[in-house]
């Protein structure tokens, strides 16, 4: 799915091209060789040759679509279905999605190939909504590999691109209305590699992509230029989108490279872009990735909400050549504190009695119920102290003991989450890793795991337990990234 | 007046027990006798089962089977044995050499272990392993049972101390302690503390295999001076350290990661 509104979307696949309008569904099938054909017929072959690849922008008012297909741009009229190409790429077949800058009729976009020679990248706009081309600029020899994204920044009326991939080849590159250079931000380093802007008033943001190093969510302060560094990511980002409420998406992808910690795809979700929540993953399907494509989750243009947005995947298990229409179902606890929203979770799974009567129980695993934990302080730690004893000491006994104590499989999955999460929050008020240490543990031999794939379809009321699992893992995984780099969780 | 004092083993094979006998015997400490658990008993496997899980298989085999292979640059308990007890290989075979009795034992804490150390007239009891030891084997020689443990007290008491001290960034607490065994873990009065630069060891393996080979002329040395008067122990306080536990293997994989890191610079 490549653009998404109330009223029109267009999506691909192979060659074929799918408009579907208010007067109508339209089909156009996109010019290719027999080989192409035939080979496109068949979805791994689609994905070893890329014939899957290709970028639209819909010019719905004047009903027409601009196409980049196999290296060629194509101005594309509905009435006509004439595929007549306008421009002719020099380094690359295709871009990444969403990474062509678009401002009233003006578009813009730089070339994404491999130039192993570092030629110089031509950057490309037009004035008439892509029925014309010139080529305000290049880089310099050896400036960049390739131009990743092409955002229009509303604040400052300019334009931003950005660009890869190594070590003084990342720049992001800020052009004025009339494309002039306005300034070059960065220092080439992999902190200014990524794939997607979003911009607010007092900041640009990002997520860096890079497989290099690992990926953090990075802050530029527009009036002091400085730089801040927040939350760390799973893996590099590719693909980032604004729905239409505020929510900012954005998804890792599974490619080669030290900074990728597992096999998933994780899409994030953000209301203010510098706490990010994971909501879903999926796996890689497990097919060589040279070959057959890492696992990317890419988001559709346009103009969507949270209530339905559109994903669309490569290589991932239940996500490859397909996209889903998928819907948040927690908007507002994005931004809340993750103890007050696993509270919240808790109560509402097991119908909790008044917790404020158990206050006052001495601390012994016994007591460890989820009434008991919601409870406490998040600074209890003779509780945090006398669980974390037992379950070192006794840790064999804790998968027998959690089954007899909890035999419902749903109060007891809740229950051991409820201790990991209060766990947690303990080690991270009084920064001490062994309770880290003693969650990890209790969720490892309860036998609790994070669910491996979501799918926003077939489970659109995600249940509350289900959220509150998510929130214990994303709370283990802050705390052991934080002791990897602070020695404290 | 000559030191005495009794050992207690967690097996015959053990080669921190062989090296901890030759070393105290070489120090003039009279060693009367050696308590052994036996190494296969129900209530053994069952013990170490419930403290170690399925670690245990693994620590079995690199014990029993694989016996400290040596790596190039890390020292190995193996050179701290004479070259009668590598050849003997066993502690039955080096006690029967130096003349020291041996009792095997299906629990250290059996009545008739304890029996025999009180008996055997030793002023004080060198521990190398066996499981936990209870109040009657610690009262029975007026000195007290001496352990050495894998970790600097008070900070590291517990399981997997060399791991937890490189998790937390404390990189001056690697090392050994030998103290006085009480009813807590790790919380006697203690004697020695030796520290041990961990940088530039590529993994935990030959973290812990250099400061196994440590183990054996500290806790001897420490045994030999405290015997004879020469040092004293000095107690500490249950507030000034922390109990750590087995430490999960996703912690296990940041620590592991810190200490690849290190490289071959000083500590912080």
């Amino acid at each position: 799915m490549h653009y998404a509104t109330a009223e029109e979307r267009v999506s691909t696949r192979g060659r074929r091209i799918t408009w579907r309008r208010r007067d109508g569904t339209h089909h156009f099938d996109a010019p290719s060789t027999p080989i192409e054909r035939v080979a496109g017929r068949s979805r791994l072959a689609r994905r070893a040759a890329r014939l899957d690849k290709c970028n639209v922008v819909p010019y719905s008012n004047e009903d027409r679509l601009v196409v980049i297909r196999r290296g060629v741009v194509y101005d594309l009229e509905l009435a006509t279905g004439r595929w007549r190409p306008t421009l002719r790429l020099s380094q690359c077949r295709n871009l990444l999605h969403g990474s062509i800058a678009r401002h009233r009729s003006t578009l813009i976009f730089g070339e994404y190939g491999s130039n192993p020679q570092r030629r110089p990248v031509p950057i490309h706009a037009s004035h008439d909504g892509g029925r014309t081309w010139h080529t305000p600029m290049r880089l310099d020899p050896g400036q960049a590999r390739h131009i990743h994204h092409a955002a229009f920044d509303p604040f400052t009326c300019t334009y931003w691109l950005t660009t890869g991939d190594l070590d003084g080849e990342c720049w992001l590159i800020q052009l004025s209305e009339s494309l002039e250079l306005v300034a070059i931000h960065g220092d080439g380093s992999q902190l200014y590699r990524t794939c997607h802007l979003w911009f607010t008033e007092d900041a640009v943001f990002w997520i860096m992509d890079s497989p290099l190093q690992l990926s953090y969510v990075v802050r530029l302060d527009r009036a002091r230029s400085q730089l801040a560094r927040l939350q760390p990511m799973p893996g590099p980002v590719w693909y980032g989108t604004t729905l239409s409420d505020g929510v900012a998406l954005a998804a890792t992808a599974y490619e080669p490279g030290p900074s990728v910690s597992d096999r998933y795809a994780h899409l994030f979700a953000s209301r203010d872009l510098e706490r990010w929540t994971e909501v879903a993953r999926f796996s890689h399907d497990g097919l060589p990735r040279r070959i057959f494509k890492f696992g990317v989750i890419s988001f559709a243009e346009g103009s969507c909400s949270s209530e339905g947005f559109w994903v669309s995947g490569e290589a991932l298990c239940g996500l490859d050549g397909v996209s889903w229409r998928c819907r948040l179902d927690d908007v507002q606890g994005l931004s809340s504190d993750p103890w007050q929203r696993l509270r919240a979770d808790l109560s509402a799974t097991l119908g909790l009695e008044d917790p404020e009567t158990l206050k006052d129980q001495r601390p012994s695993f016994r007591h460890c119920s989820p009434s008991a934990l919601l409870a406490l302080d998040r600074g209890s730690s003779a509780w945090a102290e006398a669980i974390t004893r037992f379950i070192g000491v006794r840790r064999a006994e804790i998968r027998q003991r959690v089954n007899h104590r909890w035999p419902d499989i749903e109060r007891r999955e809740a229950s051991v989450l409820a201790v990991s999460a209060f766990l947690l929050r303990c080690a991270q008020t009084r920064g001490d890793a062994r309770y880290v240490n003693a969650a990890a543990t209790l969720l490892s031999e309860a036998g609790v795991r994070r669910a491996s794939v979501f799918n926003p379809l077939s489970d659109p009321q995600r249940s509350p337990s289900a959220r509150a699992q998510s929130l214990v893992f994303s709370l283990l995984h802050a705390s052991l990234d934080r002791l990897g780099r602070e020695g404290r969780p | 007046m000559t030191p005495r004092a009794a050992l207690l083993s967690p097996s015959i094979k053990s080669y921190y027990s062989i090296a901890t006998v030759e070393k105290l015997t070489a120090l003039g400490v009279e060693v009367p006798l050696v308590v052994v658990r036996r190494m296969v008993t129900p209530s053994r496997i069952r013990d170490e089962l419930r403290r170690d899980g399925t670690r245990l298989l693994k620590k079995a085999f690199s014990k029993l089977v694989l016996r400290e292979p040596a790596t190039p640059g890390v020292p190995s308990i193996r050179e701290e044995l004479t070259e009668a007890a590598l050849k003997e290989d066993h502690l039955l075979r080096t006690c029967r050499r130096l003349g020291i009795a041996i009792r095997l034992v299906s629990d250290l804490n059996d009545p008739e272990a304890v029996d025999a150390v009180a008996r055997s007239g030793a002023q004080g009891v060198v521990f190398t392993g066996g499981g936990l030891i209870r109040q009657p084997l610690l009262r029975a020689t007026p000195r007290g049972v001496l352990n050495c443990h894998m970790g600097i007290l008070p900070r590291y008491r517990g399981m997997d101390v060399v791991e937890w001290a490189i998790l937390e960034d404390r990189w001056d607490h690697v090392g050994l302690t030998v103290h006085l065994m009480d009813d807590g873990i790790d919380t006697g009065p203690i004697l020695r503390k030796v520290r041990v630069d961990p940088t530039g060891l590529k993994n935990f393996t030959d973290l812990r295999k250099k400061l196994h080979a440590a183990m054996p002329s500290t806790v001897a040395t420490a045994a030999t001076e405290y015997l004879s008067g020469q040092l004293r122990a000095q107690p500490q306080q249950v507030k000034d350290g922390k109990q750590y536990f087995i430490m999960h293997p996703s912690l296990q994989r940041v620590s592991r990661a810190k200490l690849e890191a290190s490289g071959p610079r000083s500590p912080p």
